[in-house]
């Protein structure tokens, strides 16, 4: 996430409708922009949600009650201990995950061990899962077929052991990646003068390191939180009857029907993720002002017993997560686990065990390509207008902001808000329900936050007298804008789209409320499969969006190599 | 200096119409007044330099004659019209930037040609017009490099090239040379004072640098705090400052505190110092500045000299290369001191050193007296 934070002037003073005077034809087409985005914005992220906060105080006839949800929620014990059993996994999760990751990001920034690309290509690896993979893994490995059940020693894989397991290897990137940026931003010259004191190690750790690194593992901390609560295919695959709070909502409205009460439970998971997201933004704007400009970058020194100790721990890291993934890639080609090991292609027959197979997989496909197409579009138009826009500036202060929502609604949260909102005849907006249209809307919404910092970040970095000069010469902001700005961001768009696509590739929890048999995507079908014990044919079709997410990954890298070589020309002297 | 009759015009008679008519400016952010009620003429063909300290409104102002930023209220005429509320991309100017604002993803050629492409002129009619700007910023042959492949000073030609190549009634100059090193910068300074010369092109620039506005304006706006200080031409602004302002931001100054004694007198310690009070505003018993140039403590040949002669010692000295700067205690029982720059020939002339007692004089034309309490004289 970057820490790209915008700061709008306002410009006070006049009065508001005065400034109209000033307004040119390009400032109608800008305002003419942001509106439109700011309505799409209204209608698929606040009206939605404040339909799912009306159902809270509903009953199931659509009278007013009050609290009176919240307050049967609350005395019924089984959710309740949901909130109990949620928060122990998270905080588990959160501070074994922030443990490991650590230690990793220290092994990839301050050591001189070998191999350091190809560990931080591999701590990447589930990103490009769908979080059920992990969950059925494991299963293979611990559960009741399990191949190494007996190294749990009696205990069962279905519940709290097995969800954290498969969390950590969920989330361990996320948390990775803000790591390794709070340790990189560092000033070497503290080093020195510790050094030059003569501090011992530990101290220079305690003095320097922790603190510079302390708001981005605070950050990470968030984050991994965040994740483990909201996250909904792992404990649904491997949490046996242990309840949590992203599978009640689920229960509750896939399985009992009951929209009031999954409005809710939905809301009780918007308080710790909001929460979160509040801590994270003040965090963020602490660490950007951490690191000066002038600021020397920390090169390690060789040390052979700290760089071989943390190649063993990489090593090791590197066997839980390859070994995750190699198990699922095993199950799904081993012919009849674990009783016959011979590879076979016979699980990847998806439309054998299931009406919407492959059907499914290409959903996803159309699905997340739409998303990264689309969504690139919106997302780059939206940014530009909050960063090089004139004028308007309390509608870009406001439009930043809704920009800035989404990343704290949970996807469970805004698929069930989608249901309440779009599956009401009345709505104008309802034709849209149960069609691809919807799915694409939803998970651009959804991970639309990450996106539009990426790309306010790469903007601002575009000199912002552009436009201005643009005026002077009498050439239209849009035309400088396709003609300098969209050739100087395509490494942002580039990344951008990708995110999109993989996301939208391996989401599960956002969707599974608003799919219909015809968009069924590859994500829900893994969840299907595996819920009707095909768990072969379950791997296999996660491995299918593993292979795709890898292949579009692989590009993206291939032209960013081409970017930079055509950018280099830009550059150089 | 004034080669063209039209600037000699504007000087001595009442022109038919400015080029550029600032009415009553006035911007504000929220409570923060940028611009405080600023009016200002500026003529065709002139080069007017914006000065004054960051934040004293002099890039507010540039913005607001480019319609980049609109004034919250008042009135702003180009060549007559009311140009007031009209967007940027309707006015008249070209515009270099501090950062000069390149499109870094275009060649030299393709970015000087930005504004062209847009007119629907002949590819070949473009293709001349970008040459011959190229030759005359002394670029000529570097149309297909990248921005990235010039220096700053280059950059900053290619800059001006752009913003000349659609032939703009008025060329805005925002601290164009700040991010040049100084040698780049004095020479690009004599360049661009040349060019404007040349082309005759009405030029407004921003800086802070003082030198800079005296070497290339026809005519200096100094501004603090939102307002205008002062306007004039360099000598005038150098040579009679109207506020201790003006006198503390431009050169060097000394500023003796003192009293008037009767008038055209001023007690400065035990010193008696003659001053020239033309408009008659000093009372008998006014606490008043009395302003000197370190420049204008003369030493040389003052026989004949009565008026405003004092001895002195040297306190200190400060060589500073092609002059030496002095401390001078005023003596007389007051700890008062006072600077003053004497050449190094003179330093060899009169063998000056550290504790040397010697005459000087103030000559009455150099001194500005200002009341004590007028605003911006220094702690």
């Amino acid at each position: 996430m970057s820490a790209a934070e915008i700061s709008v002037t306002s410009e006070g003073g006049s009065s508001r409708w005065a400034k109209l005077r000033h307004v040119g034809r390009e400032a109608w087409i800008m305002l003419g922009g942001i509106a439109a985005i700011l309505v799409a914005l209204v209608a698929f992220l606040v009206l939605p949600l404040y339909a799912l906060f009306k159902k809270s105080v509903e009953d199931d006839k659509g009278n007013y009650v009050g609290l009176v949800n919240f307050q049967e929620y609350y005395e019924s014990p089984g959710l309740l201990q949901s909130i109990t059993n949620s928060l122990t996994i998270a905080v588990l999760t959160m501070v074994i995950a922030c443990f490991l990751a650590f230690l990793y990001a220290y092994g990839l920034t301050r050591t001189c061990m070998p191999f350091k690309k190809t560990f931080r290509a591999i701590a990447t690896i589930p990103i490009l899962a769908p979080s059920l993979l992990p969950a059925i893994s494991l299963i293979y490995l611990f559960g009741n077929q399990g191949l190494i059940k007996g190294l749990l020693l009696g205990e069962s894989i279905y519940g709290p052991i097995g969800i954290m397991i498969a969390m950590v290897f969920y989330i361990f990137p996320h948390v990775m990646m803000i790591m390794v940026t709070a340790l990189s931003t560092t000033d070497a010259r503290l080093y020195e003068a510790a050094e030059a004191l003569g501090t011992r190690p530990s101290r220079v750790f305690f003095t320097v390191t922790l603190p510079g690194a302390i708001y981005g593992i605070v950050s990470a901390a968030v984050v991994a939180f965040t994740l483990t609560i909201t996250d909904f295919g792992v404990p649904k695959v491997i949490g046996g009857q242990y309840n949590v709070l992203a599978t009640d909502i689920y229960k509750q409205v896939v399985g009992q029907q009951n929209f009031s009460m999954g409005a809710v439970v939905g809301i009780v998971l918007l308080i710790p993720a909001l929460f979160s997201f509040v801590i994270d933004r003040h965090v963020q704007k602490k660490q950007v002002a951490l690191l000066s400009a002038r600021a020397v970058p920390y090169h390690p020194k060789p040390h052979k017993a700290r760089d071989m100790a943390f190649l063993l721990f990489c090593l090791a890291m590197t066997v839980f997560l390859v070994g995750i993934l190699g198990t699922a890639a095993f199950g799904s080609f081993a012919k009849f686990w674990p009783y016959d090991l011979s590879l076979s292609l016979v699980h990847y027959d998806f439309d054998k065990v299931d009406p919407n197979g492959w059907s499914s997989f290409f959903n996803s496909l159309k699905m997340a390509s739409m998303t990264a197409v689309i969504g690139v579009v919106v997302i780059f138009l939206g940014a530009y207008f909050v960063e090089k826009g004139q004028g308007f500036a309390r509608l870009r202060g406001f439009f930043h902001m809704l920009a800035m929502m989404p990343m704290a609604v949970p996807g469970l949260v805004l698929g069930l808000a989608y249901v309440f909102f779009f599956s009401v005849p009345e709505n104008p907006l309802s034709f849209l329900y149960s069609t691809m249209a919807i799915l694409v809307i939803c998970t651009v919404i959804h991970f639309y936050t990450v996106s539009h910092l990426t790309m306010l970040t790469a903007l601002k970095q575009i000199d912002k007298e552009f436009e201005s000069v643009s005026a002077s010469l009498k050439v239209p902001f849009y035309k400088t804008m396709f003609r300098v700005h969209v050739p100087i961001c395509l490494p942002a768009i580039s990344e951008v789209m990708m995110y999109l696509f993989v996301n939208a590739m391996t989401t599960v929890s956002a969707v599974v409320f608003l799919y219909s048999a015809d968009t069924k995507l590859a994500a829900i079908t893994v969840l299907n499969l595996d819920d009707v014990g095909d768990q072969a044919e379950a791997a296999a079709m996660a491995m299918m969006i593993v292979a795709t997410s890898l292949t579009v990954r692989v590009l993206h890298g291939l032209l960013m190599r081409a970017l930079n070589a055509r950018h280099s020309a830009w550059r150089t002297r | 200096m004034a080669r063209k009759p039209g600037r000699k015009a504007a000087g001595n008679e009442q022109p038919q119409q400015p080029f550029l008519e600032i009415r009553n400016v006035t911007k504000k952010f929220g409570d923060f007044v940028a611009l405080d009620d600023v009016s200002l003429e500026i003529h065709e063909g002139e080069f007017v330099c914006f000065l004054g300290p960051s934040g004293c409104g002099k890039t507010t102002l540039l913005r607001a004659i480019a319609g980049l930023d609109f004034q919250t209220s008042g009135r702003i005429y180009q060549r007559g019209r009311d140009i007031s509320d009209v967007p940027p991309a309707d006015r008249d100017f070209g515009i270099v930037f501090q950062s000069y604002a390149l499109f870094p993803n275009l060649t030299v050629e393709r970015n000087v040609s930005y504004g062209l492409v847009n007119r629907k002129v002949g590819r070949k009619a473009v293709n001349d017009r970008v040459e011959e700007l190229l030759t005359l910023v002394g670029l000529a042959g570097s149309g297909d490099k990248y921005p990235a492949a010039l220096s700053g000073g280059q950059q900053q030609r290619v800059a001006l090239a752009r913003a000349l190549a659609t032939s703009p009634g008025m060329l805005l100059l925002d601290e164009p040379l700040s991010a040049l090193d100084a040698k780049v910068r004095e020479r690009l300074r004599h360049e661009m004072k040349e060019l404007q010369r040349t082309l005759d092109i009405t030029t407004i620039m921003v800086t802070h640098d003082q030198e800079e506005a005296l070497t290339m304006a026809d005519r200096i706006v100094v501004m603090s705090d939102g307002r205008i200080e002062q306007v004039g031409s360099p000598v005038e602004i150098y040579r009679h400052p109207v506020s201790p302002y003006v006198a503390d931001f431009i050169g060097a100054m000394n500023f003796l505190h003192g009293k008037v004694m009767r008038k055209g007198h001023v007690k400065v310690g035990k010193m008696d110092i003659a001053v020239e009070d033309h408009t008659g505003q000093f009372k008998k018993g006014d606490q008043v500045v009395v302003c000197i140039r370190p420049e204008c403590v003369a030493v040389r040949d003052l026989g004949r000299v009565k008026t405003n002669r004092y001895a002195m010692a040297i306190r200190d000295i400060e060589f500073l290369g092609s002059y030496c700067r002095a401390t001078l205690a005023v003596g007389g029982g007051s700890d008062e001191e006072l600077i003053a720059d004497f050449s190094i020939n003179l330093m060899r002339d009169y063998k000056l050193e550290r504790g040397t007692k010697l005459n000087v004089a103030f000559p009455k034309d150099c001194l500005e007296v200002y009341h004590s309490d007028a605003r911006g004289i220094p702690a």
